[in-house]
């Protein structure tokens, strides 16, 4: 790209920057009280006591911290970064030995890239995997959107399937992936996408607490609930309102289940209210 | 760390490799020029610990990618934007090829751009970008068939060992 690089290397940043730049003093950060009534809503926070975890083993997770930056562009228009800081049971694991033997067979076979592996249902990945993690009904009624398996050489399009399975790391104690994309159905008609991650270390991290997160871009301040459903799972949900219009809704949500790490993601612009209540209904089925 | 003092130092260094970046996203100057002011104004925010050049580099092209990405997604919810009326091409040849790098989908710019003109592996883009590796092969690939002309023959026939 001779022709490419000789004409960026023509391109130079005008005095006027330069000096812009060289002007710049660091934004003051406003502080994250509560006194900031309506954005932030309660953390709530359940103690967890034996007959609750009972019915389901999921381990603790709690928001830690939240911040948000705000900013204004030189140009009038405002931006944002924010995130949720999120601690979890750190000790939630499921050792490699206890994988069927296809799936370390399979983690062993890579070099130095990750390996992935596609299934039609989430019943072949937890058959291909060997351990039982999760079920939801609610999910299993959903329309899939087909995910892409891209060639680990040169990144081309191979496959396509509903459920992907990837081995990252080491060979003997790699960190497996799932992932899939539903159409969630939520009240009158109103549907959205929901993309559903599920990790898996395999071994142990060595220490009590994992510290995970949230982040957001160019949206309001992040809202944040921790929500506990009958069978005692807990799960962080946040979220978030687009700078832009003030009404698109970024939902993100965590919770630990079985030995993995689950992460929801959903995005809505036209029924954004609908959003949570859906997300609490698939946390609900849950088991 | 007395970071207005290191502001000045990373300015001087690395002010015209975000401008160029921004500019080959954006298309834009203006817009560009607004990417690098935010970029700094983000390290001076954020206060980053930056262990050597190459993660300083690194990091602040990850922050003008993400900036460049704010702006296109607004971009693209007003209009569309007479990219080829602001794009400097002082030149017909170099404006074929601005044309022929404007019909790009802007992450396919970013791909060309840190890879061919920046030297990035993919690996090492996938990380400025926080994309998988795979797909970043797969923007380069579709570029590559989109401006082959402007390749050389070196170019055209190493592509798969250089994208390791």
């Amino acid at each position: 790209m001779k022709q490419y690089n000789e004409y960026m290397d023509g391109i130079q940043a005008s005095d006027t920057l330069h000096r812009r730049l060289l002007n710049l003093e660091a934004p003051k950060r406003r502080p994250l009280g509560l006194a900031r009534a309506g954005l932030i809503a309660a953390c709530l926070c359940f103690a967890l006591v034996g007959t609750a975890m009972a019915g389901i083993v999921g381990g603790w997770i709690r928001v830690s911290n939240v911040d948000f930056y705000p900013n204004t562009n030189v140009n009038g228009t405002e931006s944002s970064y924010s995130t949720v800081e999120i601690r979890s049971d750190g000790t939630v694991y499921i050792p490699f030995e206890r994988f069927s033997q296809e799936a370390q067979e399979f983690a062993h076979s890579f070099t130095y890239l990750p390996q992935y592996k596609s299934f039609d249902s989430w019943d072949e990945v937890e058959q291909f995997l060997g351990v039982s993690i999760a079920h939801n009904p609610v999910l299993d009624q959903m329309e899939i959107f087909p995910n892409q398996v891209e060639d680990r050489q040169y990144g081309t399009k191979t496959d396509e399937a509903n459920f992907i399975v990837q081995f990252d790391g080491r060979m003997d104690a790699p960190t497996i992936r799932t992932s899939a994309i539903y159409r969630l159905e939520a009240e009158d008609n109103v549907s959205f996408r929901l993309i559903v991650s599920g990790t898996i270390t395999t071994q142990s991290l060595g220490t009590e607490e994992r510290i995970s997160g949230h982040t957001f871009n160019d949206t309001q301040q992040p809202v944040t609930e921790t929500y506990v459903t009958p069978s005692g799972l807990q799960a962080v949900i946040s979220t978030a309102r687009l700078l832009d219009d003030g009404h698109s809704l970024v939902c993100n949500t965590s919770f630990q289940l079985n030995g993995a790490y689950f992460t929801l993601l959903a995005f809505e612009s036209e029924n954004p209210d609908q959003v949570v209540p859906a997300i609490k209904k698939v946390l609900d089925a849950y088991s | 760390m007395d970071y207005s003092n290191r502001l000045e130092e990373l300015v001087n260094k690395y002010e015209n490799t975000l401008f160029r970046a921004a500019l080959a996203i954006l298309g834009d100057a203006q817009e560009a020029e607004d990417a690098v002011q935010e970029t700094f104004l983000r390290y001076l925010e954020k206060r980053p610990e930056l262990r050597d050049r190459e993660h300083e580099k690194a990091w602040l092209l990850k922050v003008t990618a993400n900036h460049c990405k704010s702006v296109l997604r607004r971009r693209k919810r007003r209009s569309e934007v007479e990219l080829l009326d602001v794009y400097p091409a002082p030149d017909r040849e170099s404006r074929e090829l601005v044309e022929a790098i404007l019909a790009l989908s802007p992450n396919q710019r970013w791909a060309v751009h840190l890879h061919y003109y920046e030297g990035y592996s993919t690996d090492e883009i996938a990380s400025i970008l926080g994309q998988r590796p795979g797909t970043v092969r797969s923007h380069l690939s579709r570029a590559r068939k989109a401006l082959k002309i402007y390749l050389t023959d070196n170019e055209k026939e190493d592509c798969c060992e250089t994208i390791q």
